[in-house]
């Protein structure tokens, strides 16, 4: 059974989450509000628990269609590299990210967040 | 009720000196650099509480405002991540009380594309945010958003402080503030159209 | 009942004490295509800023005024709004560049309006339901009669700027 399947979904207005299992995440619409990581946080920190627990080797975060963040929540993704730069190489998983390059804030953002790790990130841009 | 007169005459003040046509100036003091120039005639202005419920309306207001003005969507994004930046900004560090105000002014010469913030913030905000500003400009934009990332990642608890560097990157804009009037922090981007 | 104002010559329509005077919202048009957008922005500030039935008055205001504006503005020329209020009043001022039969046509308008807020409405009204083909004046007259507002104009050159104000 999939741990990642199993993660609750966050609530927000102009923002959803599909996630297809094994290892595919879909953000899409708008985060700008005061304080994701509160609301956030916790979601991204299940997929992180969950990813580990399934064993994955590769988890896809498709962001093509988050159209805007704000700087607080591009955090959520500093943070989530931060836990994965803290694994022992062999529960490690590579984070796929793909993004739109056509939406400046993730032509820019992936990119330098692959600088914090750039053997576990890797930027799909289409 | 004080500073609402304040408020009004600095805004009379202003209008005043833009129809003669000259250069702003702040009324007091220049803490940091000058406030820069407006960037030819003011196309908008808002006024508001800064309270987070206004950001969204009036940050799509200003991408639609400059998306139908200037014909580049590109430059309508641009504008988009200032204003969602500078607003949030504001609205977090702006005094908590019932006559506070938040103006928001878009001006352009058709070349250049200002954006600027006035809010009333305390003072240890505004050299911290004075302190960020000249930290970043000593970095080209590409570097100083790498260094604000790798601090995020430092200081997994602390706010993430990506605003300032992520719109000199992004958008790039260049960044100044200075203060006028007693407390009031004006924080202006200017960039290129 | 609320009575039009006079047409005056000049630049500033405001019918608000300038030294009290505090500009919400200003706004000015280089490109007159599009303010669509505008509307929505504008009905969610009074929304937030103002009382149930200010806001409604200047939502309706905004719109007109701005309508007529986009519509007979000279092309390329500036259009500017203007959201104001004092510790007592609202006002809304649309200034624009237009043709001089136009400003004829504006003044004969407003003198009706100022007659009989009323019958001018109600004239306007089955105007824009006849298919007579003849363009209704609308506009100012829901201003005035549903809205409660006094109007005023003023022109300077080819410049007309119109101002609608009420009580907050």
């Amino acid at each position: 059974m999939s741990k990642l399947a199993e993660v609750g979904l966050p609530t927000l207005e102009n923002f959803s989450v599909q996630i297809k299992p094994p290892a595919l995440v879909q953000l899409l619409g708008v985060i700008a509000i005061a304080e994701p990581g509160r609301v956030l946080s916790a979601f991204f920190a299940g997929l992180h628990r969950a990813a580990c627990e399934d064993r994955l080797r590769e988890v896809s975060v498709d962001v093509r269609h988050l159209t805007f963040v704000n700087s607080s929540a591009i955090r959520l993704f500093v943070d989530w590299t931060t836990w994965l730069r803290n694994l022992g190489p062999s529960e490690s998983y590579t984070l796929r990210f793909r993004t739109d390059r056509r939406i400046t804030w993730q032509r820019t953002s992936f990119s330098v967040l692959q600088t914090l790790a750039p053997n576990a990130i890797v930027i799909d841009a289409e | 009720m004080a500073r609402a007169l304040h408020w009004a005459s600095l805004r009379l003040n202003r209008r005043l000196q833009t129809r003669r046509g000259k250069a702003l100036q702040s009324t007091t003091n220049t803490i940091s650099s000058k406030p820069p120039r407006p960037k030819g005639p003011l196309l908008v202005s808002v006024c508001f509480r800064p309270v987070w419920a206004y950001i969204d309306g009036v940050r799509e207001f200003g991408r639609f405002f400059c998306e139908t003005t200037f014909k580049q969507p590109e430059v309508a994004e641009r504008a988009r991540v200032v204003l969602q930046e500078t607003l949030e900004n504001a609205v977090k560090y702006s005094s908590p009380s019932d006559d506070s105000r938040l103006e928001i002014e878009i001006s352009s010469d058709g070349a250049e594309l200002q954006i600027s913030t006035l809010s009333h913030a305390d003072p240890k905000h505004l050299q911290s945010l004075r302190e960020e500003i000249e930290m970043l400009r000593r970095f080209d934009p590409e570097a100083a958003f790498i260094a604000a990332f790798a601090r995020a990642a430092r200081e997994p608890g602390a706010p993430a402080r990506l605003g300032l560097a992520r719109m000199r990157f992004e958008t790039q804009f260049e960044l100044s503030v200075s203060e006028e009037g007693e407390g009031n922090v004006r924080l202006t981007a200017v960039g290129k159209l | 009942m609320p009575q039009a104002g006079p047409f005056e010559h000049g630049q500033n329509p405001l019918p608000l004490a300038q030294r009290e005077a505090r500009t919400l919202v200003r706004v000015a048009w280089e490109n007159s295509e599009n303010a669509e957008y505008f509307y929505g922005f504008v009905s969610g500030y009074a929304k937030a800023v103002f009382s149930f039935g200010a806001a409604e008055r200047v939502i309706l205001a905004s719109q007109e005024l701005l309508e007529n504006a986009l519509k007979y503005s000279l092309m390329m020329k500036e259009i500017t709004y203007e959201l104001s209020t004092t510790m007592t009043d609202i006002c809304v001022v649309v200034r624009n560049a237009t043709i001089s039969s136009r400003i004829e046509m504006l003044r004969a308008h407003l003198a009706r309006i100022q007659e009989n807020p009323e019958r001018t409405y109600t004239s306007e009204l089955e105007r824009s339901m006849s298919p007579s083909g003849r363009r209704a004046m609308l506009g100012l007259a829901r201003i005035c009669h549903e809205a409660n507002m006094v109007l005023r104009a003023a022109v300077d050159g080819a410049n007309l700027s119109i101002s609608a104000s009420c009580r907050r």
